[in-house]
């Protein structure tokens, strides 16, 4: 079948099957490979994107389920001027990432929670993060999410 | 210390432990009750000889120390028909941000030493340190991993002011 979606601003016509996962949509047809495959059950979050604004784990949304909604990679995280957006400063203050792979979905998950709540508390980010990272950078993701935060301000 | 934390109910308890030229010894505070057991806090102090990039090597312990966490709390393979019977993060969990303690990572130079690794010497030792500070404060003696399959409900807090969350693991 043929889809149209927006991709950060960008308009794509895809050909794909209507079960095809956004993810692969993202990837494969796009060449946007910031996004990850990571366990492909929607349990650990590397995949996670925005579409309509909202963060969705795009290995289990297909892309009949877009529905024309908006859909915001990592690439696409920052609009206007400002070459990075304050949660990727914060992440790079606080030298949050190891290997790195996880590290797109978790920010973009923490760039929802931002836009739904300006100042989190503790509590806040311990349910809105539920992204996996084996390298074991929670402590810094919190700290990161926390500096980004109070850069609103 | 000791009676401070006696005071707030909690039992702190060492594991120490040697590691491949690197000393490093951990100490985790819990509170607890008979059935649960709540990891509050970690501190680590680690000599790796010289240490180049202090920033890094907290990195480092923060990600050993979850990662040896994980192992200890969940990491459990099991075979069935020859077949590793979980598949995923669904049938083998691991360590998310809800159950991470606070963790501080002291680093002590000794710069005439030789320069060693930072990445795995901090894993080994969460396992011995979380089980004893549970034989501390319930009498009761973990001796298989993982640790939830001990039946213990294991939570994880976060000390300090605003941090007053108590997760279920």
């Amino acid at each position: 079948m043929i889809f149209a979606i927006k991709v950060n601003g960008t308009s794509w016509t895809v050909e794909a099957h209507e079960d095809t996962p956004l993810l692969w949509v993202l990837r494969e047809h796009c060449g946007l490979t910031g996004t990850k495959f990571g366990c492909g059950a929607g349990l650990c979050g590397a995949c996670t994107v925005h579409v309509g604004g909202t963060a969705v784990r795009s290995c289990l949304m297909s892309i009949s389920g877009v529905k024309g909604s908006d859909v915001t990679t990592i690439e696409g995280l920052v609009v206007g001027a400002e070459p990075l957006h304050p949660l990727q400063k914060a992440w790079i203050a606080e030298q949050v990432p190891q290997c790195g792979y996880c590290q797109s979905g978790m920010i973009m998950a923490a760039a929802a929670l931002l836009r739904k709540k300006r100042q989190p508390t503790d509590a806040d980010i311990t349910q809105a993060i539920t992204n996996i990272c084996r390298c074991g950078t929670y402590p810094r993701v919190r700290r990161a999410i926390h500096r980004a935060a109070a850069s609103n301000d | 210390m000791t009676e401070a934390c006696e005071a707030r109910g909690l039992s702190r308890r060492r594991g120490v432990a040697f590691s491949s030229r690197r000393y490093v010894a951990q100490v985790v505070e819990v509170s607890a009750t008979a059935n649960s057991v709540n990891v509050e806090r970690v501190v680590c102090a680690f000599d790796c000889g010289r240490a180049i990039n202090p920033n890094s090597i907290v990195a480092q312990g923060e990600g050993s120390i979850l990662f040896g966490f994980s192992a200890a709390l969940f990491g459990e393979i099991t075979l069935k028909d020859g077949r590793v019977e979980q598949s995923n993060f669904d049938t083998f969990p691991v360590v998310q941000l809800k159950h991470c303690p606070a963790i501080e990572i002291r680093i002590l130079e000794t710069p005439e030493a030789p320069i060693g690794g930072v990445g795995e010497p901090m894993t080994g030792m969460i396992a011995p340190a979380v089980t004893n500070a549970i034989f501390d404060a319930t009498g009761r003696r973990i001796r298989k991993l993982p640790i939830v399959a001990s039946g213990l409900a294991i939570t994880s807090h976060r000390g300090g002011s605003d941090r007053g969350l108590t997760q279920s693991v």
